[in-house]
């Protein structure tokens, strides 16, 4: 398997995400910074699409090492697929679910979707940096590149995911423990997860939540389960 | 692929560490390229302040930027070298674009087209002549297949080379990059807006 050492750069990521730990976890939570000024809740009667979430999961070796797991991440889709379909709050009649050989074509909506939710991720939820001319608010959009998956299925509302999460191995745990011995501290696992709730007639970002966190499984049902809770906390009702 | 973790983990490092400031009216670039702002930009500096260029965003750093070099001489990198958190065990040290004097025109594209090949696939897909600060120049336009994250990206830039009486040469020149879907062209004239405001300054008399 193809392999690439990014020990310097996860481990610099992760004491990123751990000096920010604190607000990361904040932001699972409902609040104002979530919603674009304006929006509160879907509009009634309105169609949601469910784009298939962009995924991926890795594998960190004792040495830090970084690598893709095909089967895990086959599974993760599932698992985090069927937590979200139960999700009766979020997805209901009106709710379209794209395959994965109508992403083909999207392909390059949803690395779009991945840059922009980065953006918001950084600039906005984090704030560090914040971006002066956007003011603290959510107002970012995805312009008319929406456009074709309106065209598609006719849905006022696309529901985006993007999600990387890494899991330590067997012998990065015991790597883990014996620095632990030795009083350094080495990084296990991460998750990090991004969702947009897109408003298909203008491609604004009208409500967006992310995971930035040291636990999490998607590998399996329940604790999928958990994760999608955790990230659609506060998502948007239809309105009545 | 593994790769799509290595700009996520470059970017909370960014956040980490990155001051964006509000740029609006008049502002300098290296102290030698000088221009004027209609609506207001972001500007990034980087964490050590060691780019031979200024960065300015409008969405975001993942998602578009306007870059400007001011008064760089002969012998100077238009680039720091690459990080390099990751490299194959026969890879090779990289080259980083270098500003030479008496380059063609053709030559000074390629620098550029050598800067934007360490993020991805680059093509040339437009060169003509162009006025730039005031100078002779081209205007480009490129693609680029970003490697990260495997979104397409589309390009501009704009290139003059200025006599100087001390170095001989001076570089000038601009570039903005957004994604092809939407962005750019929604961008693009405001970049275009600060590109054509661009001047050189005149070299402080020397005390």
């Amino acid at each position: 398997m193809h392999r690439i050492a990014f020990r310097a750069a996860f481990a610099a990521a992760l004491v990123a995400v751990s000096c920010l730990a604190v607000p990361a976890v904040a932001q699972t939570g409902a609040s104002s910074r979530n919603y674009a000024p304006g929006f509160s809740q879907r509009a009634a009667g309105s169609r949601m699409v469910v784009v298939q979430t962009d995924m991926e999961l890795f594998s960190q070796s004792a040495g830090g090492v970084l690598e893709p797991r095909a089967d895990w991440t086959e599974a993760a889709q599932k698992n985090f697929r069927d937590a979200l379909m139960a999700q009766k709050r979020v997805v209901g009649d009106n709710t379209i679910a794209l395959q994965e050989k109508d992403m083909d074509e999207l392909a390059q909506l949803n690395a779009l979707h991945g840059a922009v939710a980065e953006a918001v991720f950084i600039h906005h939820m984090l704030g560090a940096p914040a971006l002066p001319t956007k003011g603290r608010l959510l107002d970012w959009t995805l312009g008319d590149a929406v456009q074709p998956l309106r065209e598609r299925t006719g849905a006022d509302y696309a529901l985006f995911f993007w999600i990387r999460d890494s899991y330590a191995s067997a012998e990065r745990k015991v790597a883990i423990v014996a620095m632990a011995l030795l009083g350094v501290g080495l990084a296990g696992g991460a998750q990090t997860g991004y969702a947009s709730l897109v408003d298909l007639r203008t491609g604004r970002v009208v409500w967006f939540n992310n995971l930035a966190r040291g636990f999490g499984d998607l590998r399996e049902p329940e604790p999928a389960r958990e994760t999608v809770e955790a990230l659609l906390k506060s998502f948007p009702e239809v309105a009545r | 692929m593994t790769r799509r973790l290595l700009p996520l983990a470059l970017a909370l490092l960014l956040a980490a560490c990155a001051n964006v400031s509000r740029m609006d009216g008049d502002q300098v670039v290296n102290e030698r390229l000088a221009v004027h702002l209609t609506e207001a930009w972001n500007k990034v500096s980087d964490p050590w302040e060691v780019d031979p260029y200024d960065t300015w965003t409008q969405e975001g750093i993942p998602l578009d930027h306007l870059r400007l070099w001011g008064g760089v001489r002969p012998g100077q990198p238009l680039m720091t070298k690459p990080a390099m958190f990751s490299r194959e065990p026969d890879a090779k040290e990289r080259r980083v674009p270098t500003f030479r004097a008496g380059l063609p025109p053709e030559k000074l594209v390629g620098l550029f087209e050598e800067l934007y090949a360490t993020a991805g696939t680059v093509a040339i897909t437009r060169v003509e002549p162009a006025m730039f600060a005031g100078q002779k120049g081209v205007r480009f336009e490129f693609t680029l297949a970003r490697r990260s994250d495997d979104l397409a990206m589309q390009g501009v830039g704009w290139v003059a080379v200025r006599p100087d009486p001390t170095w001989g040469e001076e570089l000038y020149a601009a570039t903005f990059v957004a994604p092809r879907l939407s962005f750019y062209e929604r961008l693009l004239p405001m970049a275009e807006a600060v590109v054509k405001t661009a001047r050189v300054r005149a070299t402080p008399p020397r005390s």
